[in-house]
């Protein structure tokens, strides 16, 4: 072995053609992009503002390359594994990637227009960002251990920077510091969990793993091994967990939220969430069903697949379990905690909470589903899929307008919001609709996203899980209320005036621009669930 | 229990009594008693290794071993901390000597360049500058000897049994290890493209992990030059001298 044959290699299986850079595109723009805007400020620096512009630019391309443009009806891409079987290239790959992407074009423009940054903070935060942009479309694309531990790792250290960037402000600091210890911890936890499996299962590629479980459930698994395979699986959940704020692993997040800026508080609400969640659904698809499975037609399998797929009919059991204990506990602590807030952002932090439960169930249903009915797993995928596409715009906005108001106010506290109806009637009215959605009520894209969800459950027969779901969207209705009820009947106090954003002005129009989108994906609710449905279809084979 | 068992019990034993009482614990005495201790604990241990019978390689294994041990002793007796440190790369280098001698060519290079060159050099940097103005006290005394000492005593009594297996019911002695043979040794250790192929499995299979773990390094630098920034930026605005 020679540099030059270890180049050949290299090239044939990454340059060559069909090789992995192709499927790679995205991400290898958004390291392009954070090397540009590190050389810029080093380069022109008179211009103050090149790091926004790179950015932008950057991200345009980065969706440019995502977006699947030569996707018809029923013309989906096959699953295809890249650089060497560490990473898998599908369509839910390019349609969550392609939804982050969408996210951070959305939330570099927000952060310009807030100016929350000065010049001098401008580049190292956007470098942070894609930084963890990058980590993120790692974890959706997982095929490795080693990549679901980098991909973590790598979206989650650029997050505890991004939470203590605000100058001279020791809350920040703290909340920084707690959300460091909390995840070294986690990741430290789920390295062990990985490990573990590995140790047992003999390889670190998740498809190898798989088949290696089927083999020893195959022979009949002794309890050693039962032991050390449930540990090693609950450990890696810890990790999931951690980056998904569930209970019992959220005690950051409130803090981590109100320490941090509106900003940083959004983009890890939304993208970190989305990128654990795809990982969660990586995890589960693979363990949860033998990889390589040949569907003549959808119902019947060869019988060897077929004993395979009975084989993993104990691990699916327990996943089913853990998921739906973790997303009925998250749900409901998340909303009754929600009740006592006061201030906005630590409100929106156990919102968050709760609506990771939601987010938790429709993966329980896939895993329930998946033995019997595959098609039906698809869909709970894709119900998840939808949820996260319409919980992007309606968190977003809801961040963009404290953010907003902060801005003018310099609180954040509920109580402050009082008589904004009357003076910037628009963005209560933004506010308010951002509010209804959250609950899922109808005519707004929160209550199809929650119906898909039930629906899944429904065909699950997971009635449990439904009814904590069914019972957590009444309880949450009351505190999403009470942000309406301040802004729209509580007095304006006497000793000062609430703030004058006019929906016309650059500010106001921006938040109206999130918050058609949260109106209006009820009406074009096809369209969303044509993608989401594209998203699902080459998982679980 | 056999005498072999006896005899590496009554190591560990004195071993963590001669560290506890070497440990600076501002005022007691007995050091040089501790360190009879622990010379006589290591030439126990030592009596109870057979080595692969060549007596060139069992010569470099003590020799390393020891440095490596007595270095280690001296990293947490020492009541300088810059001793300390020395004391550390020491024993790093005994370590990678060992690693070296059991053929494993790139960990132990990396060890003497990521420990010894990288790791250590930052201690001394962060010792010398975080006290330019001499040694506070608390740095010359060792926090909880007792602990310290007793976990020692668990860790090194756990490698016992594991390797020398004290609890085994009817284990004469360690069985002494037969030398490889020249196939092992061509296909293993005395391969010259041992460490090729390990370029060809991390540059190739693993290509994606290592350029992710470097791009993960660009971004924690810049993190912290983040934290740098700001931490220089509260003392330039004199608005919160105490951080």
């Amino acid at each position: 072995m020679n540099f030059d044959q270890l180049l050949q290699n290299v090239v044939g299986d990454t340059i060559g053609p069909g090789g992995s850079l192709w499927a790679f595109r995205p991400e290898m723009t958004l390291c392009a992009t954070i090397i540009a805007v590190l050389l810029a400020k080093i380069i022109l620096p008179g211009w103050k503002s090149s790091a926004y512009y790179i950015t932008l630019a950057g991200l345009l391309a980065a969706c440019f390359f995502a977006f699947p443009w030569s996707w018809q009806q029923g013309d989906m891409p096959a699953a295809k594994t890249i650089f060497t079987g560490m990473l898998i290239a599908d369509s839910f790959t390019v349609v969550v990637r392609g939804l982050l992407l969408g996210f951070a074009v959305l939330f570099t423009t927000f952060t310009q227009m807030t100016g929350v940054w000065d010049r001098d903070d401008q580049a190292e935060f956007f470098v942070l960002m894609l930084g963890s942009l990058v980590g993120m479309c790692l974890m959706i694309s997982a095929n490795h251990i080693l990549v679901v531990m980098l991909g973590v790792e790598m979206a989650s250290v650029p997050c505890y920077v991004l939470a203590g960037m605000k100058r001279n402000q020791p809350v920040s600091s703290e909340a920084a510091l707690k959300y460091a210890v909390f995840g070294a911890g986690a990741a430290g936890v789920m390295l062990f969990g990985l490990s573990l499996l590995a140790g047992v299962l003999g390889s670190a590629q998740l498809p190898t793993m798989t088949a290696r479980l089927i083999q020893i459930i195959h022979q009949g698994v002794s309890p050693d091994q039962t032991l050390v395979l449930s540990l090693g699986g609950l450990m890696l959940m810890v990790g999931v967990a951690f980056k998904l704020s569930a209970v019992p692993f959220h005690f950051w997040a409130p803090d981590v939220f109100e320490g941090a800026t509106a900003e940083v508080a959004a983009f890890i609400s939304v993208a970190s969430k989305a990128a654990a969640l795809g990982l969660l659904v990586r995890l589960v698809a693979v363990f949860s069903m033998p990889s390589g499975l040949t569907f003549p037609e959808g119902i019947s399998l060869p019988p060897d697949q077929l004993a395979a797929v009975a084989d993993l009919g104990a691990v699916r059991q327990y996943i089913v379990a853990i998921v739906s204990l973790l997303a009925a506990v998250t749900c409901t602590f998340g909303n009754l905690a929600a009740y006592g807030q006061t201030n906005m952002k630590r409100l929106l932090a156990y919102s968050t909470i709760a609506h990771a439960g939601y987010m938790m169930m429709p993966v329980a249903a896939a895993a329930a589903l998946v033995g019997s009915d595959v098609l039906g797993a698809r869909e709970a995928v894709a119900a998840l899929v939808i949820y996260i596409a319409i919980y992007l715009f309606m968190n977003l906005a809801a961040f963009a307008i404290v953010a907003f108001l902060r801005n003018a106010t310099g609180s954040e506290e509920i109580a402050d919001y009082a008589g904004l109806a009357r003076r910037s009637p628009g963005l209560a009215v933004c506010m308010a609709i951002v509010m209804f959605s959250l609950v899922g009520l109808p005519p707004l894209a929160g209550f199809p996203a929650k119906m898909t969800v039930f629906l899944a459950l429904i065909d699950a027969k997971l009635w449990a899980l439904l009814f904590v779901g069914a019972l957590n969207t009444l309880l949450s209705l009351f505190y999403y209320l009470r942000v309406v009820k301040v802004m729209v009947i509580s007095p304006e106090p006497l000793h000062r005036e609430a703030p004058t954003i006019p929906l016309t002005s650059m500010v106001g129009s921006y938040c109206a621009l999130l918050t058609v989108p949260v109106v209006a994906l009820f009406f074009l609710f096809g369209g969303v669930l044509y993608w989401a449905r594209a998203a699902a279809h080459t998982l679980f084979n | 229990m056999t005498n072999h068992q006896h005899i590496l019990t009554l190591a560990v034993l004195l071993g963590a009594v001669g560290l506890w009482l070497m440990l600076p614990r501002g005022g007691a005495r007995g050091r040089a008693v501790g360190t009879v201790l622990g010379i006589v604990a290591l030439g126990l241990w030592f009596s109870q290794f057979h080595g692969l019978g060549q007596w060139t390689a069992d010569g470099m294994f003590f020799v390393l071993a020891a440095i490596a041990v007595v270095a280690a002793v001296g990293a947490v007796t020492s009541r300088n901390p810059v001793y300390c440190a020395i004391w550390f790369g020491l024993s790093l280098l005994g370590t990678a000597g060992l690693l070296l001698l059991a053929g494993a060519q790139f960990i132990a290079v990396a060890t003497v360049l990521v420990y010894a060159g990288a790791i250590l050099v930052m201690f001394l940097f962060v010792l010398m500058v975080a006290q330019p103005e001499g040694k506070a006290s608390c740095d010359q005394m060792s926090w909880e000897a007792g602990v310290s000492a007793a976990a020692g005593i668990a860790m090194v009594g756990v490698l016992s049994v594991a390797i020398g297996g004290i609890l085994a019911p009817s284990c004469p002695a360690m069985p002494p290890i037969a030398p490889p043979t020249q196939e092992e040794l061509a296909a293993g250790v005395l391969d010259p493209h041992q460490v090729a192929r390990l370029g060809d499995e991390l540059f190739g299979r693993r290509l994606i992990a290592v350029e992710v773990a470097g791009t993960l390094l660009l971004a924690a630098l810049v993190g912290a030059a983040v934290i740098v920034n700001q931490f220089s930026g509260r003392r330039h605005d004199g608005q919160q001298k105490t951080v």
